[in-house]
């Protein structure tokens, strides 16, 4: 993969911390750097993922219960994300802010 | 009888060999020729090949993974797939400079239409009006075609836009979420076609639904994206495969056709080189078709007389269709499992008929059935997480209208060799710039099409309607127009190059116009209809 910016660094290592960092992190990226390095790494996790027959088990057993309980845990899973992401905001755009600026000085 | 050298071995130039070796001439044909890669567990469908194959994602997504769509990368909502690569691997030192247009160049056994979605759909005397023959000149063509390649569709609603044909199969089997909306379109039928001018059918297909002595039909295994196994959906190797059952045919590959000789306005050899690089040498002609693509005949006739007088040739008149993609949602599919047993690429079509019949405005629908679903995905404003359980409840409600506009020819729009610093071979350099109606003809039809999905219970997610760069639908024209005119640079109605008394141009570079129809049906046709008469 290409080279990476310290943002995009600091991105991977804080989502390396845990299942709610990485949500965290990937949701924030997803808006507010969405060619990082750590979108590109996630994104091919989740090609290799969809094409393994593991995984591939894995979706079917949560889309099994019908339509509703689908919907349901669609909806479910948005309004965790609404909740985290002006959280992901507040902790990770003061420190995009001052790493760019770092970066300029040099 | 003639020996025929033909340039190329697409739908244009497969089509005009084989009508030319039935009547008996020698046909040798010269073409890059990239092979396609060898089937994979032909059997197998989608899902199966997770389990039976040792190494899935490779097959899926490339050794490298180069068939991932990565966020980095701007990706479109599906890629090339690593099996159709081949289709557009380039040979060594090709060169290109664009201001406009994006284009897509194939070297393949085959030509570009080994990666086609199979859409076949006939010119009308409405499309046909700025050519110089009519529909009734060409009708007999498609029917010889649709009986070579297998067509499948019905005689419905899009029938009075679309001529139906002889040769005509039993339509494919229609996935769920297809079979809901025309359901819904028959019950609103008259309202939606008052309304909204929208009217909606079945696709004509060039995938056989029905076993042949050579290619089975389509067994609906979901893999049309990566390579039809079995065969069942037509591309023209398989025209290929026919000619050279011909012991009269000669298949040339691996060699790149540069450019002609001419002499006293008669082409006397082709300049060709091989394409993993080498020296040039001539292979002498008595008879030339130009069947390489609009952009590859258009480069061959501007090297030629580049190498004969040193002009710098322009080539004005390019065309190709303007695409818009409209993803929908159908609410009533949400929450569904998909069906990844399913003909994978479109089963229906729209038609929107305009005031003036050239302005006619043509889509086909692909509902989303077995699919890499990150491209997806990672467009979705949320998480991965979230998207993936957003995506896994809406997959079987996604669909998408890839809408075709028409083009015609203009000036400004033109293929040309210039200097290039540091190389004393000039460049193929393409200038494009769209219709200045273009904007307004779009907005219009976006409207009926908005107003057609939702009275059929269907909305379109804000901010995911994508204008397609020009030169992405891969539908190039224009460049030597069929003409009645006597003029340079123009073929006659039977494709004679007015320049050269014994070349032929048959594929797209001799359209004069570019409907919305998706023409490469035509361009099979127009060549078996060059070819009948040839010589």
């Amino acid at each position: 993969m290409r080279g990476s910016s310290r943002f995009d660094r600091l991105l991977l290592r804080l989502a390396r911390a845990g299942s709610v960092a990485t949500r965290l992190t990937d949701g924030y990226a997803r808006f507010f750097v969405p060619g990082s390095l750590l979108r590109d790494k996630l994104v091919l996790l989740l090609a290799i993922l969809e094409t393994s027959d593991a995984a591939d088990r894995l979706r079917l057993a949560h889309g099994a219960g019908g339509p509703l309980r689908c919907v349901a845990g669609a909806a479910a899973a948005g309004l965790v994300s609404a909740v985290l992401l002006p959280l992901a905001v507040l902790c990770l755009a003061p420190l995009q802010f001052a790493l760019k600026l770092t970066e300029r000085r040099r | 009888m003639a020996t025929i050298h033909v340039v190329g071995s697409g739908p244009s130039g497969a089509h005009f060999a084989l009508t030319r070796l039935e009547r008996g001439d020698d046909v040798v044909m010269v073409d890059v020729g990239n092979p396609a890669p060898d089937a994979v567990a032909p059997a197998r469908g989608f899902d199966e090949l997770k389990t039976e194959l040792d190494d899935p994602t490779a097959y899926f997504l490339g050794a490298d993974f180069e068939g991932v769509m990565l966020p980095s990368q701007a990706p479109d909502l599906y890629g090339i797939p690593p099996s159709k690569r081949y289709v557009f691997e380039p040979p060594t030192g090709m060169a290109l400079r664009t201001e406009g247009f994006a284009p897509l160049l194939s070297f393949a056994r085959g030509g570009l239409a080994q990666a086609w979605t199979a859409g076949s759909y006939t010119y009308d005397d409405a499309d046909l009006a700025p050519f110089p023959f009519e529909h009734a000149d060409i009708a007999s063509c498609y029917d010889e075609v649709a009986g070579r390649i297998g067509i499948n569709g019905a005689a419905d609603d899009l029938a009075q836009f679309i001529p139906p044909h002889e040769n005509l199969l039993a339509p494919l089997r229609l996935d769920s979420h297809s079979a809901l909306l025309l359901e819904r379109y028959a019950g609103l039928r008259e309202r939606l076609n008052r309304k909204h001018g929208f009217y909606l059918g079945r696709s004509r297909i060039a995938t056989l639904t029905a076993d042949r002595e050579d290619r089975g039909q389509c067994t609906y295994l979901g893999r049309c994206l990566w390579g039809c196994p079995v065969s069942a959906l037509y591309t023209p190797s398989t025209t290929l495969d026919a000619c050279r059952r011909f012991s009269r045919f000669r298949y040339v590959d691996g060699t790149v056709v540069r450019s002609f000789r001419y002499e006293d306005g008669r082409v006397r050899a082709l300049c060709v080189a091989p394409a993993a690089g080498g020296p040039e040498h001539e292979i002498p002609v008595d008879h030339l078709v130009l069947a390489a693509g609009a952009i590859g005949s258009t480069e061959i006739v501007l090297r030629s007389v580049y190498r004969a007088t040193g002009e710098l040739l322009a080539l004005p008149g390019l065309m190709d269709n303007r695409q818009l993609y409209v993803p929908f949602i159908t609410l009533r599919m949400l929450g569904r499992p998909p069906s990844t047993d399913a003909y994978q690429y479109h089963l229906l079509a729209i038609g929107l008929p305009a005031e003036t019949r050239a302005d006619y405005v043509h889509g086909q629908i692909t509902t989303l059935k077995s699919a890499l679903m990150h491209p997806i995905i990672q467009r979705l404003p949320f998480d991965l997480a979230t998207a993936t359980s957003v995506a896994r409840a809406a997959h079987a409600a996604l669909g998408v209208i890839n809408v075709n506009f028409r083009d015609t020819r203009r000036p400004d729009n033109v293929i040309q060799l210039t200097h290039a610093p540091g190389s004393d071979q000039p460049l193929l350099t393409i200038r494009y710039a769209p219709d200045a109606d273009e904007p307004a003809r779009i907005a219009a039809a976006l409207k009926r099409i908005r107003g057609g999905l939702r009275s059929l219970g269907c909305f379109i997610p804000p901010g995911m309607i994508e204008l397609r760069p020009m030169g992405s639908s891969v539908h190039y024209a224009g460049t030597l127009p069929m003409s009645a005119e006597n003029a340079p640079w123009t073929t006659d109605a039977l494709g004679r190059c007015r320049n050269f008394e014994n070349l032929l141009v048959v594929d797209g570079a001799a359209l004069p116009a570019m409907p919305a129809k998706n023409p490469t049906f035509t361009l099979m046709a127009n060549a078996v209809r060059i070819a009948r008469a040839a010589f």
